[in-house]
């Protein structure tokens, strides 16, 4: 075992642990003094004798290592000891004076190090010691006057204002002061009857009379009778409990001054919370005032100075709760880093639940994973240690600059050390956190902004932790290193270059977390994961109210629940109505269940997205409660697995979380979370949590109208009435919706009269519109039920695949005789809009004070006869309208807000204006410069085609580049007309594949959206371009005409 | 002023009077058949979760029972009218008289939307239902069955509250439940074996035979899959089939000049009948758009997947080898384009035939339930060869012999059968 000091062979990490050992030792040390300390009622000589018998422990080398502690009128030494020339001391202070000393010596030499034989670290050791030994001292003064004074009440005053007035004169004063002031303020009192007792002002107002012992005198006199009012007034035993309360107001002050103190570092807070804690203050004894000030105090300073954060989280911390979580920060040396937004979410929102157990038992079983966590500074330790100084520029060049050098940049900070107090740290929490598997988060300080989520824009990283202690530290630095890196890379600079954030310095903290869950088979995961929501924003039935809530769950880790996905489904449930699933016949159920685990493979050491089957074909048996998260499928119904038959390597399994549903309290624990979290932060909030089979842990806890689906649009009261097309007042949902340019109307009353072979062609003419038509820009309005398949009068019969292109469903419910038929909601593909972004809103014209433009839809040029000739007799029922032709170059905008249960469809004009804030949820499309750049090398692709060699005659542009809509992972869609020999086609595909990967290549150094191509080249013969159908409808178009553009020569 | 479409009521009686008129019967056979023999509407009280009371509507309607004991579904949905459940109970009772079931016909709904509604609810309604009409439903007088929106478990829950009535178990009360709850084993397969059984009995009566043949399928739900199976076990060779593509959000059609592999074929296709591209290439499919598999140049066409799938519009794609189309699907063909094809000498069996493997395997739940013995899976597929067997021969047969199509056929044996069976219990003369 190499100790320190001992020869030159070490390696760094030797030396590291030997460091880390030390430390462990200090601690103990440190710990057993104090819980000795603590004893007040105990024999001094107990307490003092066994504390020279513990503190050699603390020592680099115990065995020769020995403590004394003098004392007034005591001496207490260890046994063995005796006074060598190796020894250290500390003074112990009690009331501001000298009254003893604690030494530590070595009976016989050992090596040199800071201090003689004795490490630097042992100096700062021996003098918190010597501290706290003055702070016992005191405190154990204090409690025998107090027992004294129960045991014989005549002399207590006496006591207490003698002690003082030799010991702490300043204390006195403030005391006798806070006394009378008590007396004054709460009327209890008259100021006749304090006469005298008020500050002899001519005392501290005349410097020419320097008589102390007079003043001092004066004061013990003043104080005696002060206390004797008020024991008269308020009782012998309420003056004593508020002198005590008091003199604990007084022993907080450090902490208080501290936290003021702007200079402070995080380890001067930590140790000073650290003081607090040892000395056994009772924060409910403080007054209301003073703790506030400390809670207010350590919010801001260890997790963000946001005021609206901090006021209200003031009233849900306590400041005992800072006591566990600063014992796990990693501090990167004179740090005056905080710990985020993602960090402070939990902190506060953790021990608002704790407080609430007290009235809800069943919260007793929810958790936190344990969490280390390196504070914001860190990362400017990083840079400075490896002379990265120059990157804090970085930001302000070019994204396709930093594009490019990123991959560099990542190496160099994967191949940099940390600074050696950031790697012990990270060892330490190595140690705490033990050998599981770990994650290693971002918590950005500017996510605590309102409207800037950063969802995803930083890097969480998993770390299967495996390997001996060495490799795990050495996987855990790259990590972090790594995450650092992300601060760098393009995607988050872009963003914050969009919300104005980029002059913001970023600092990010990191979490270092155990991930929640258990080894199943050689993967590690939770037994089920999710994301809850206290507001409902995607409510599939007019019986779900939005604070029913809304919970995302899926097996295996959360990221599935968190993404949208869109070739998978979390289980969607509302906690507050659980039975009103989204899916409700058994094909449904399974068609819209999760088919994929996300989970950490530990042999290969990464993290992996399975196939169902295979996890549960592998070790379905071992994974904790599968039986309450998966249902066999047996032809037309979902049976409940029993818990013992787990063999799933016959027959289907979906999963339903039916048996957590039923026989768990699960969902209504969660509902009680949400409620309980809304009220006690006052904004609706968004968790993720996951369970490892036995606990439900919380991993995180937002501010919902921060993330971009529930962001209510603001609708001015004044909207001028002209303009609006709809108004609904019924079952709004909050969400964003992209400007309209294209309506597709089916009219109510025509479709009633159509037989269903024609209600099935409207269902087909909307489907191939939807190719047509402009992607995410169009409205689909429509009567009842849109997607029915039972009974098409119902409503247009379409499939989700006919209306995926759409913006927003909105299905219009008529009165028809004497009742309104129930809208679908969008149930028959209800989970695919939800994962598609697309919004959904029922309209029930028939409503008092709604809007409803029926004239609009029913006058406006239907483009339907043009854009699909062979449904032209469908004109009566369906009217494709282009807005914008229609009303001067105006755009349908549907602004929609659940708050006031409010939505409407207003004309204005495109682009932003003051009624809308910019839109989130398509970042970087408003960006002119993707299209721009696409037209641009449509452009120089045309120039440089040589239409005769290859047999082309012409080439348009269509689709987004020519809309000026692309974004930055939009395709570059082309037509050609082609007209040569298959050996031409052959020559000429080749080309311009090559184009397409070339632009792909660069568009990837853009945007850093990658693909294997960009261009979407349609070849349209003579005979295609002749019938008109399809893409060759394009040409010449009337809603969306393809551009021609020049080429090199033509065919 | 347009006229208001027809009803599924108006529609289905315009059918049997066509039907009536061929067979020329008399008023009293038409008064009696073209409405139902009984019809129940009741209200169903349910207790909703949030404490307060909902009244559904409940219709059980019988439309004809002389040829045994009613079976027809139990539909849940939220614009269920009396006049819908009127004309599929009608339809329901040709459709077992086709088979040659000795069962009549019936239909039951709510009005409904279970997407509203928590299954506790939907527990309630199904309760409700059962107790507003437990006198007149049994195992010897009409037999409900799971039907639009409504699942084994809605079935189960039904029979519960029946024996709970009645004082005794009844598993023959109602059909569609899952195996090893009295359901019937064969039933996946049902559909699609029926469809190869009929298709075989129209060759032979073609004189022709399976064996050699080529077909291109749509769908590779049940019915596609199990028919592809026993398809191709028979000595078919499958040039094609279309399916939906969930990822793309469109069909597309994998087509093989060697013929498809059923066994191969499965092992790349999901739980849907959504067949993976990429593993599909690599067994040596081509990919071809969704509408392709109507383009083969194969000598059948089994339709298996949605209705109205081969229209006016798309007809002329119909290859001309194509000799005969086996609706594996309900309506895939519209009678527009059943024209044209029948001027070209395309002979289409008509679903009310094809796809009758299904309600045969539940009348043999029923047999099964009965008696409360339950036969292995071969033996429940062999009695459906034989019945299959014969009920297409019996419309083969009459469609030579009055040289009409199988269609027609089949409606003619249907409504032949009921009105003999009304006239020998004097009901009718």
């Amino acid at each position: 075992m190499p100790a320190r000091g001992q020869g030159g062979e070490e390696t760094p990490t030797e030396r590291l642990l030997a460091d880390l050992r030390e430390r462990a030792k200090e601690l103990d040390c440190l710990y057993k003094a104090d819980e000795l300390l603590n004893r007040f009622q105990a024999a001094p000589e107990d307490v003092f004798g066994e504390l020279v018998e513990a503190v050699p422990r603390g020592w680099q080398f115990p065995d020769v290592c020995r403590c004394r502690l003098r004392l007034p009128g005591a001496e207490y030494h260890g046994a063995g000891f005796y006074e060598t020339p190796w020894a250290q001391t500390a003074p112990v202070y009690s009331h501001g004076e000298k009254v003893g000393d604690l030494m530590v010596v070595y009976i016989s030499p050992r090596p040199t190090a800071d201090e003689g034989p004795f490490l630097r670290q042992e100096r700062r050791l021996l003098e918190t010691l010597a501290e706290r030994v003055g702070y016992a001292l005191m405190q154990r003064e204090l409690y025998r006057l107090r027992q004294g004074y129960e045991v014989d009440s005549e002399g207590g005053w006496g006591v207490i204002v003698e002690f003082l007035r030799s010991s702490d004169p300043g204390l006195l004063r403030r005391l006798v002061q806070k006394m009378l002031t008590h007396l004054q303020w709460n009327g209890l009192c008259t100021v006749e009857q304090m006469a005298g007792l008020l500050p002899a002002e001519e005392d501290s107002g005349d410097d020419n009379r320097p008589l102390p012992f007079h003043v001092e005198r004066d004061l013990a006199e003043r104080a005696q009778r002060a206390f004797r009012l008020g024991a008269g007034i308020l009782g012998e035993k309420t003056v004593l409990g508020l002198l005590e309360a008091w003199v604990d107001e007084e022993r907080s002050r450090f902490l208080l001054d501290t936290l003021a103190n702007p200079e402070a570092t995080l380890e001067r807070v930590c140790s000073a919370l650290a003081r607090f804690r040892a000395q056994g203050a009772d924060e409910d004894r403080l007054p209301a005032s003073v703790a506030t000030g400390l809670r207010v105090g350590l919010l801001s300073r260890i997790f963000s100075d946001q005021g609206d954060f901090v006021r209200q989280s003031a009233r849900l911390v306590r400041v005992s709760d800072f006591f566990d979580l600063t014992e796990r920060i990693v501090d990167p040396g004179q740090s005056h880093g905080r710990l985020g937004g993602k960090s402070a979410g939990l902190f506060v929102a953790w021990h608002a639940l704790r407080r609430a157990a007290a009235e809800h038992p069943e919260l007793e079983q929810l958790r936190v994973p344990r969490t280390w966590f390196l504070p914001s500074d860190g990362l400017l330790a990083f840079l400075e240690h490896n002379s990265f100084g120059t990157l804090h520029a970085l930001k302000y060049r070019s994204l396709e600059e930093i594009r490019q050098d990123h991959p560099n940049l990542i190496e160099a900070f994967r191949h940099s050390p940390l600074p050696p107090a950031l790697r012990r740290g990270l060892a330490m929490a190595l140690d705490d956190l033990g050998p599981g598997p770990l994650i290693v988060r971002s918590s950005s300080l500017l996510e605590d902004r309102p409207g800037s989520s950063f969802a995803g824009k930083y890097r969480s990283l998993f770390l299967a932790n495996g390997g001996t202690r060495e490799e795990r530290l050495e996987a855990l630095q790259r990590a972090v290193t790594e995450i650092y890196a992300s601060v760098f890379s393009p995607d988050p600079i872009g963003y914050r270059a969009e919300r104005g954030l980029l002059d913001f310095h970023e600092e990010m903290s990191i979490l270092i977390q155990q991930v929640v869950g258990t080894r199943v088979g050689r993967y590690f995961m939770p037994s089920f994961a999710g994301v809850a929501f206290s507001r409902n924003e995607f409510r599939w039935s007019p019986r779900l109210r939005r604070e029913d809530g809304l919970l995302r769950l899926v097996p295996g880790l959360g990221t599935r629940a968190v993404d949208r996905l869109s070739d998978d489904y979390p289980v969607m449930l509302a906690p507050g109505q659980p039975g009103l699933r989204v899916n409700s016949t058994p094909d449904e159920v399974v068609r819209y269940s999760p088919r994929f685990v996300d989970l950490l493979d530990l042999e290969a050491n990464e993290f992996r997205s399975l196939p169902l089957e295979e996890v549960l074909g592998e070790c379905g048996a071992s994974w904790p409660q599968v039986h309450r998260l998966v249902s066999r499928v047996d032809d037309d119904i979902l049976r409940r697995v029993s818990p013992v038959h787990l063999d799933f390597q016959e027959g289907q399994y979906a999963v339903t979380f039916d048996g957590l549903v039923a026989d768990t309290d699960f969902v209504p624990r969660m509902a009680t979370v949400l409620r309980l979290l809304e009220d006690a932060l006052g904004h609706p909030v968004d968790l993720e949590f996951a369970s490892d089979g036995q606990h439900v842990y919380l991993l995180q806890c937002r501010n919902q109208s921060f993330s971009e689906d529930c962001d209510p649009d603001a609708i001015p009261p004044d909207l001028p009435s002209e303009g609006v097309l709809f108004s609904a007042r019924r079952h709004v949902s909050n969400g964003r919706v992209p400007e309209i340019t294209h309506v597709v109307y089916v009219d109510a009353e025509a479709y009633a009269g159509l037989d269903a072979g024609a209600m099935k062609d409207v269902g087909r003419a909307v489907g191939r519109l939807n190719g047509l038509l402009p992607r995410r820009q169009f409205a689909l309005v429509g009567p009842g039920r849109w997607g029915s398949r039972g009974d098409i009068r119902l409503g247009v019969p379409v499939g989700y695949a006919d209306i995926h292109h759409a913006a927003i469903l909105i299905e219009v419910a008529r009165k028809r005789g004497d009742f309104v038929p129930d809208p679908s909601f969008g149930t028959h593909f209800f989970q695919d809009l939800v994962e598609a972004g697309i919004r959904y809103l029922p309209l029930y014209p028939d409503d008092p004070d709604v809007v409803w433009n029926e004239l609009f839809f029913r006058r406006s040029e239907n483009l339907l006869p043009a854009l699909l000739p062979s449904f032209a007799s469908l004109g009566e029922v369906l009217r494709v309208i282009d807005v914008p032709s229609q009303t001067g170059g105006q755009v349908l905008r549907v602004l929609m807000n659940a708050d006031q249960d409010l939505a409407v469809g207003v004309l204005s004009e495109p682009g932003p204006t003051v009624m809308v804030r910019p839109r989130r949820q398509e970042r970087a499309t408003n960006d002119p410069d993707h299209w721009r750049w696409r037209m641009h090398m449509a452009e120089r692709l045309a120039s440089s085609l040589d239409g005769q060699r290859l047999g082309v005659r012409s080439l348009y542009v269509i689709g987004s580049a020519k809309n000026g809509t692309s974004g930055p992972g939009s395709d570059l869609d082309l037509i050609l007309h082609f007209v040569g020999t298959p050996e031409q086609r052959e020559a000429l595909t080749l080309w311009l594949d090559a184009w397409s990967v070339a632009l792909a290549e660069m568009n990837f150094l853009r945007t850093g959206y990658a693909s294997t191509g960009l261009l979407d080249v349609h070849l349209l013969g003579d005979d295609e371009l002749a019938a008109g159908g399809g893409f060759a409808s394009k040409i010449g178009s009337l809603a969306d005409p393809a551009l021609e553009l020049r080429m090199a020569s033509r065919g | 002023m347009k006229t208001l479409p027809l009803s599924p009521f108006q529609m289905a009686q315009s059918q049997f009077d066509r039907v009536a008129d061929l067979l020329d019967l008399n008023t009293a056979a038409r008064d009696l058949l073209r409405f139902p023999i009984r019809e129940y509407t009741f209200a169903i009280p349910v207790r909703m979760d949030d404490g307060t009371t909902r009244i559904f509507r409940g219709f059980r309607v019988q439309h004809n029972d002389a040829r045994g004991p009613g079976k027809g579904g139990v539909r849940f949905h939220p614009q269920e009218t009396l006049d819908t459940v009127r004309g599929l109970a009608m339809w329901m009772t040709w459709k077992c008289a086709v088979a040659d079931l000795p069962l009549g016909g019936a239909k039951g709904g709510v009005v409904c939307d279970p997407h509203q509604l928590s299954s506790r609810e939907q527990e309630l309604i199904c309760r409700g239902w059962v107790r507003q009409v437990v006198r007149d439903v049994g195992p010897n007088l009409d037999v409900p069955a799971p039907d639009v929106m409504t699942s084994a478990q809605h079935m189960l829950w039904m029979l519960d509250e029946y024996e709970t009535l009645v004082g005794s178990r009844q598993p023959g009360f109602i059909t569609g439940k899952p195996v090893g709850m009295g359901g019937s084993l064969g039933r996946t397969e049902a559909t699609g074996y029926g469809v190869v059984f009929t298709l075989r009995e129209a060759l032979r009566a073609r004189f022709a035979k399976l064996e050699g043949t080529t077909a291109s399928v749509q769908g590779f739900g049940n019915v596609g899959q199990y028919a592809v199976q026993l398809y191709t076990k028979l000595g078919g060779r499958v040039l094609a089939i279309s399916c939906w593509d969930q990822k793309d959000r469109c069909s597309y059609t994998y087509a093989r000049k060697s013929g498809v592999d059923y066994e191969e074929l499965k092992s790349v296709t999901d739980r849907f009948g959504g067949i993976d591209a990429g593993k599909a290439r690599d067994l040596g499919y081509e990919r071809l758009e969704g509408d392709a598999w109507l383009e083969q140049e194969a000598e059948i066409l089994i339709p298996a997947a949605l209705d109205r799938e081969i229209r006016e519009d798309n007809v002329h794609l119909v290859a001309p080898s194509v000799k005969m189309i086996v609706e594996g699907a309900n309506g895939p063909t519209t009678p527009e384009a059943e024209a044209i094809l029948r001027a070209r000498g395309v002979e289409v069996v008509p679903d009310l035939l094809a796809n009758s493997g299904g309600v045969t395997c539940s009348y043999f739940e029923q047999v099964q339930s009965n008696t409360n013995y339950y036969w292995e899976r071969e033996e429940v597929l062999q009695k459906l060869e034989s019945r299959m067997v014969s009920a297409s021969a019996a419309i083969m047969d009459l469609a030579q012999r009055r040289d009409v199509s199988l269609r027609e056929a089949a409606y003619l044996i249907a409504v032949d059968r009921v009105v003999r069976a009304c006239q020998e219990r004097g009901w009718i003369q």
